[in-house]
């Protein structure tokens, strides 16, 4: 008899007597898949909402091409209006850079261009939400604090008094914390510590998904608000991509939690789809907070590849600092709901704890001035010894850049960390380019092999910041953020060791030189870099 | 932590070849099997599920380290799919212009073109012979750099794995896997 032929398709005996299937050969093109991914349908959302905003644009950019072809009078008002456009950009705040980018972007496109920059600038849009978030600040504005303690350190003090001005944003002297050097320690931490709430949780995020990290943390949050805890939510309605599903929402909203989208996403152009709410905060009975880089899904325990390792970062604080957190949530809650309430219940409910100096502080549109990047650029330019940057994206203004070079040249010694691996190709393409035009003036550049570093983290040798801010335009300007500022000691120490970890696991890069076809690319993109 | 989030779980397809060395590098970063079970409708994927306690020591290492050894294992799939890559292109399109210039040579000879006839059979004829020496050239310069590539991938899964060992208080660390 004849030796049977190997077929890769197999038959297998299962079920009745005789009845089998044929196994044929997987689709699946890696060796081994972690089977925890959930999938949403955010790529179809995000896709309906992408096509509805290209029609729109073809729509305008069409008509105005017509308006163009039809009316000479037209093609004059627009080349007006662009270059009144452009004397508007002249006298913002600005980079030099952004203003120049613009400036080309509107008289090369003077038909249409005063149009997307009315669309893209903040303020005229933005006006009614500032004044409704100062009216917030004017009616609980009896919860400030403004006091700055004695302080021994000039460069602390002087850090006191800017956030001072800015906030007002006080000094806790009475508040602990610590450091987390990834996102699976900070939510153990949180996992445990949740089950003691009483009163309140309060939770804010960019990105939540459906995944383990979200059905564990629910499940505690709906037998919390069952059991009368006053348990709410904000979370940006753009983060999520779709992946927070609207079955999760009922049944937390179901269980009795609060939950709140922030500036909602809808199929049209809106005028301020642009501003999004970035910040990470978990408040626990205004005894407990959390803030950090991580957002509420399964990448950032490391619990779903996405980007090989995900490293990030967080930080906990205990004490009489907590109120500002709650603070920074109430306002953006009232804001969202128009629910005035009193805040004194959520607040002052912490011990007083044996702590050092340390601030807790917001950034958005509920404040004036762009403190994000303004906390970092007073941070930085008291850097003596040494000034260490954890960051995804790396996209500083000529302030920042040149306060770096400056550093250097005095002998501090200055790092960045970044990814391997990144998460948006042309956003990464511009942190290597940036990063690389930093070596050659002795800024050492670190690259976490097998990782995205997603950790937003500044250390120097006398204060360090944890938060949500990156170095684009983006968090400095068109999010709402918040970190925490600290000057204590242990978690100095501790964030140091993290530094020490990630440089052993990196890989040093080195100057070289670019090709043609590189520097091309990089300058074209670095032309863009505003708009990122 | 509360019962039910007192273990960490975790679920892998894997594929079937590389199935039973995957078994033995996840405990080295603490995990336990639970579960193993042949994919009912595809012949070459098995199903792994582990567990670990949540509160393991060191978890951020080992962490990173499992990941790490998680992409060398794809990236030495991918070395093995796309072994042949480059020497099936030649082949194939020296193969096709071969075919294509003899058939054109022939036509144009046959129609008494002879200039056209012999530049275009000559040129099939030099494919053929790319085909014949050049192919098995591409193959064994191919063969050699995946299997340097994927020797390296092998050697660094396995410091990853006795990494993970040594911080778990596994056996001797220094045991190959």
């Amino acid at each position: 008899m004849a030796q049977k032929r190997y077929n890769p398709i197999t038959t297998v005996k299962i079920g009745k007597r005789g009845s089998t299937i044929r196994r044929g050969k997987s689709p699946q093109k890696t060796a081994l898949h972690i089977k925890t991914e959930s999938h949403g349908h955010g790529f179809l959302k995000i896709c309906i909402v992408a096509l509805l905003v290209l029609i729109q644009l073809i729509v305008l950019v069409s008509l105005f091409l017509w308006l163009s072809g039809v009316f000479w009078g037209y093609l004059a008002f627009s080349f007006v209006a662009s270059v009144l456009a452009a004397l508007h950009v002249l006298s913002t705040e600005k980079s030099g850079h952004n203003k120049s980018v613009w400036i080309l972007f509107l008289l090369c496109f003077f038909f249409c261009g005063y149009v997307f920059y009315i669309f893209s600038y903040v303020e005229p849009f933005y006006g009614k939400s500032r004044e409704k978030y100062e009216a917030i600040k004017e009616r609980t504005k009896q919860y400030d604090r403004d006091e700055v303690p004695a302080l021994d350190d000039p460069r602390l003090r002087q850090d006191a008094l800017f956030f001072r001005t800015v906030g007002p944003f006080p000094v806790w002297e009475h508040t602990q914390g610590e450091y987390f050097p990834s996102g699976t320690k900070l939510f153990d931490d949180l996992l445990e510590r949740i089950e003691g709430a009483e009163k309140f949780i309060f939770l804010e995020f960019f990105i939540v998904a459906d995944g383990s990290l979200l059905h564990n943390l629910s499940a505690v949050l709906m037998e919390k608000a069952k059991a009368g805890v006053d348990v709410r939510f904000i979370y940006d309605d753009m983060g999520p991509k779709g992946q927070f599903s609207r079955r999760t929402k009922k049944m937390l909203k179901e269980a009795g939690v609060k939950l709140y989208p922030f500036n909602r996403l809808l199929p049209l152009f809106s005028l301020s789809i642009n501003y999004r709410d970035h910040r990470k905060i978990v408040v626990i009975d205004g005894k407990i907070a959390y803030t950090g880089g991580v957002n509420l899904a399964d990448e950032y325990i490391n619990a779903k590849r996405m980007y090989g390792y995900w490293k990030d970062a967080g930080i906990r604080i205990e004490g009489d600092g907590v109120d500002e957190f709650t603070l920074l949530f109430l306002r953006q809650w009232e804001y969202l709901t128009d629910a005035k309430e009193d805040y004194a219940p959520y607040l002052s409910l912490a011990e007083k704890k044996e702590g050092s100096p340390l601030i807790v502080y917001g950034d958005g549109l509920d404040y004036r001035a762009n403190i994000g990047r303004s906390a970092y650029i007073n941070l930085f330019a008291k850097a003596e010894e040494k000034l260490y940057l954890m960051v995804p994206y790396f996209l500083p203004d000529e302030t920042i850049e040149n306060l770096l070079i400056e550093k250097a040249h005095a002998g501090v010694d200055v790092r960045l960390l970044i990814p391997e691996i990144p998460d948006k190709p042309f956003v990464y393409a511009q942190t290597r380019n940036y990063a690389e035009r930093l070596l050659s003036h002795g800024i050492r550049v670190f690259v976490m092999k097998d990782s995205f570093v997603h950790a937003k983290v500044m250390l120097t040798d006398y204060a360090a910041i944890v938060g949500s801010v990156n170095i684009d335009s983006r968090s400095f300007y068109e999010e709402s953020e918040c970190a925490v500022y600290t000057a204590d000691a242990k978690i100095l120490s501790e964030i140091s060791e993290d530094f020490t970890a990630c440089f052993g696991d990196s890989v040093e890069i080195k100057e070289r030189k670019q090709s043609l076809g590189e520097r091309i690319v990089t300058g074209f993109l670095r032309i863009l870099s505003p708009l990122m | 932590m509360r019962e039910e989030f007192s273990k960490e779980k975790i679920a892998l397809s894997v594929k079937e070849d590389k199935a039973d060395y995957i078994k033995e590098c996840y405990p080295c970063f603490g995990w336990t099997l639970t579960e193993e079970w042949a994919d009912r409708k595809f012949f070459d994927l098995r199903h792994l599920a582990f567990e670990r306690a949540w509160n393991i020591p060191h978890k951020d290492r080992l962490q990173y380290l499992q990941v790490r050894m998680e992409m060398r294992f794809n990236r030495i799939q991918t070395c093995q799919r796309k072994k042949f890559a480059a020497s099936s292109s030649l082949f194939f399109a020296l193969g096709v212009a071969g075919v294509l210039f003899l058939a054109g040579g022939s036509l144009l000879l046959l129609s008494s073109r002879l200039v056209g006839g012999i530049v275009l059979s000559t040129l099939s004829a030099l494919s053929f012979l790319g085909m014949a020496i050049g192919g098995p050239l591409l193959v064994r310069r191919e063969n050699r750099r995946y299997a340097e590539q994927v020797s390296l991938l092998e050697r660094e899964i396995v410091e990853f794995c006795q990494e993970g060992r040594r911080l778990t208080g596994g056996e001797d660390g220094t045991k190959e896997i």
